[in-house]
């Protein structure tokens, strides 16, 4: 369980999060959304005790973040772009991260290895190392004592798409309790049971995925038609579909909870008007406030 | 518990490593300098005989250059009468001197050698893994600030232990074959050899948290021995200048404040405690405290730093 209670951090003069409020269940996947430089990066500096609050409480597993050592011990740490010392290999550096932690047991680092897909490459140098490859190293060194929490920033950024595929299975199976960070709700689409939105180091919304899905639904479609003349048709058309309609300028947004939704709009914009283009846009962050802070906006 | 110590020694290890490529090279130069400096000693003859100190009154007593002056002057008195005859003197010089060469030049250069190699080495510690952002590893691990900091340290120091040896060995050699046991300062440049590597490497530590970048904290740390070296190399001159004054009337005043401007380089230090055993003990407890005191700022202020990666 991971609480944050009123986290600030300062770097120099700005304000890195500010009176930053967290709640993680024990044994969920919870996943920090925002944009870059919003202040994900460092609250998973703050919890892995790289960096020092300004001012705030938080504590993981009931554990306050000022006994360090006690943290340090339950949590594994991926950062982003992990930068590794490239004159060793993925083993000695897996065997060091585990010495580090007291464990000793060749089985053990051999596990974490193979788990990660490294058995094949682990006593090549990191210098011959792609990035995904360097990852799937840092994800083995954060592992390797088997933490109960584990702090994933970014973690399917840079990783291959088989790489990706064996992370999302490992913390799915892991029941670890995980806070992972992603620009957008799409990068933890799947993996995550609650989610917390931010931005500008604040939070603008947090719950359940599922629950913030039903409010801002999945995505939209921004369609754009030949003649602007045949909008109203087809606003009445999707109107009585169902679907939720919004219109920017020139472009249409109808918006969808469901990706089995999009053949059916797709099939009634067309029968109702001329498409110049029509493409998928994500819910960013922007959408999210919006949805939430509309006086603000 | 253990597996605390276990981490720690992992430390130790892992920094031992990572710098002995570079110090395999120093060694070398270590060993091939100091031998040719040493055994260029062996070159000329010592009898133990006494240097009167009457012969040239110096306030500089402690300095081990006057007596190297005094033996100067009293070996140019003496032999007037076979240089008037149209002899050539031999020249043998007193044990004494002997030692006095030893300390000033094998013993300063191996100093000089060490101190510029660990504190190149000891500025790249944390500057090194800052600059490369390598530091998380160890810093998201069930280990301490101080225990990383002081666990590289450690690693750091036991790389010094073949240089410290080596000298000590070579001062036995000399001290038993070419000069009497009875003046033997073994001991006294072990203790000193380790106290500047300790010094060394908790200045190049404490320099190596102060700068983010590797290069940087390299050319702060190397300079700081270029300017130490200096200022012994002057501390070493005062007796000469002291001689060149007194000759042209001129006023010695200002040396004692030059002098006292030269204590600040340990160099020094170390060559005035092994030269002149009665201040050995203040002398080692005075590196010591500046030695604890540089390593307890650079926990410190390693303590207090946001780990960037």
């Amino acid at each position: 369980m991971i609480v944050l209670s009123k986290l600030n951090k300062k770097y120099g003069k700005t304000r890195a999060i500010k009176d930053f409020d967290l709640h993680v269940k024990k044994g969920v996947i919870h996943g920090l959304i925002g944009p870059e430089a919003c202040g994900k990066t460092t609250v998973l500096r703050l919890l892995s005790t790289l960096v020092r609050p300004d001012s705030g409480k938080a504590n993981i597993n009931e554990i306050p973040l000022e006994r360090g050592l006690h943290i340090r011990k339950i949590i594994g740490y991926v950062p982003k772009t992990p930068c590794l010392p490239k004159d060793h290999t993925a083993r000695e550096l897996v065997g060091f991260a585990a010495s580090l932690h007291g464990i000793h047991d060749r089985n053990i680092i051999e596990s974490i290895l193979k788990q990660m897909g490294l058995e094949s490459v682990a006593d090549q140098r990191l210098d011959r190392f792609s990035q995904a490859m360097e990852k799937n190293v840092a994800f083995a060194i954060a592992c390797v004592h088997n933490p109960l929490v584990l702090l994933l920033d970014e973690p399917m950024a840079g990783l291959d798409p088989v790489s990706q595929k064996r992370i999302r299975e490992f913390l799915l199976a892991s029941n670890k309790t995980v806070l992972l960070t992603g620009q957008d709700l799409d990068a933890v689409d799947g993996l995550c049971k609650s989610v917390t939105v931010m931005r500008s180091g604040s939070v603008i919304v947090d719950g359940e995925m599922a629950d913030l899905r039903q409010k801002i639904g999945k995505g939209a479609i921004e369609i754009k038609l030949f003649d602007v003349g045949q909008t109203q048709k087809l606003l009445f058309e999707l109107g009585k579909y169902g679907a939720k309609v919004t219109v920017s300028g020139e472009s249409i947004y109808v918006h969808y909870k469901n990706d089995s939704e999009i053949p059916g709009i797709m099939k009634i914009a067309a029968s109702a008007a001329d498409i110049i283009d029509a493409r998928p846009v994500k819910i960013s962050v922007d959408d999210i406030f919006a949805k939430y802070h509309p006086v603000e906006k | 518990m253990l597996s605390f110590i276990s981490g720690f020694l992992s430390i130790v290890y892992s920094e031992t490593r990572r710098l002995i490529k570079g110090f395999l090279q120093s060694y070398l130069w270590f060993g091939v300098l100091v031998f040719i400096s040493t055994y260029a000693l062996f070159a000329e003859k010592y009898t133990d005989i006494s240097i009167d100190p009457m012969i040239l009154p110096s306030e500089y007593a402690n300095n081990p250059m006057t007596d190297v002056l005094r033996y100067i002057v009293s070996f140019a008195a003496t032999s007037s009468s076979e240089v008037m005859s149209g002899k050539i003197p031999t020249m043998v010089f007193p044990l004494s001197i002997g030692v006095i060469f030893f300390i000033l030049f094998p013993f300063m250069l191996s100093l000089t050698l060490m101190g510029n190699q660990i504190i190149k080495k000891a500025s790249t510690t944390i500057a090194g893994e800052n600059e490369k952002k390598t530091f998380y590893i160890m810093a998201s691990s069930p280990q301490t600030r101080p225990s990383i900091y002081f666990g590289k340290f450690i690693g750091l120091l036991l790389l010094t232990l073949p240089m410290i040896l080596f000298f000590y060995f070579i001062t036995e050699w000399v001290f038993t074959s070419l000069f009497s046991s009875a003046y033997n300062v073994g001991i006294l440049v072990l203790q000193m050899l380790f106290i500047n590597a300790v010094l060394f490497a908790s200045a190049g530590m404490f320099i190596s948290v102060l700068f983010k970048n590797e290069k940087k904290a390299t050319w702060v740390g190397t300079k700081i021995v270029t300017v130490t070296a200096m200022l012994t190399s002057l501390w070493i001159m005062i007796p000469f200048l002291e001689f060149v004054l007194n000759l042209t009337n001129n006023s010695t005043d200002y040396l004692i404040y030059l002098e006292k401007i030269t204590w600040l380089s340990p160099f020094t230090l170390e060559l005035m405690a092994v030269y002149n055993p009665s201040v050995f003990t203040d002398y080692f407890n005075i590196l010591t405290a500046i030695s604890v005191i540089l390593l307890f700022l650079g926990m410190v202020t390693f303590i207090r730093h946001d780990i960037e990666y």
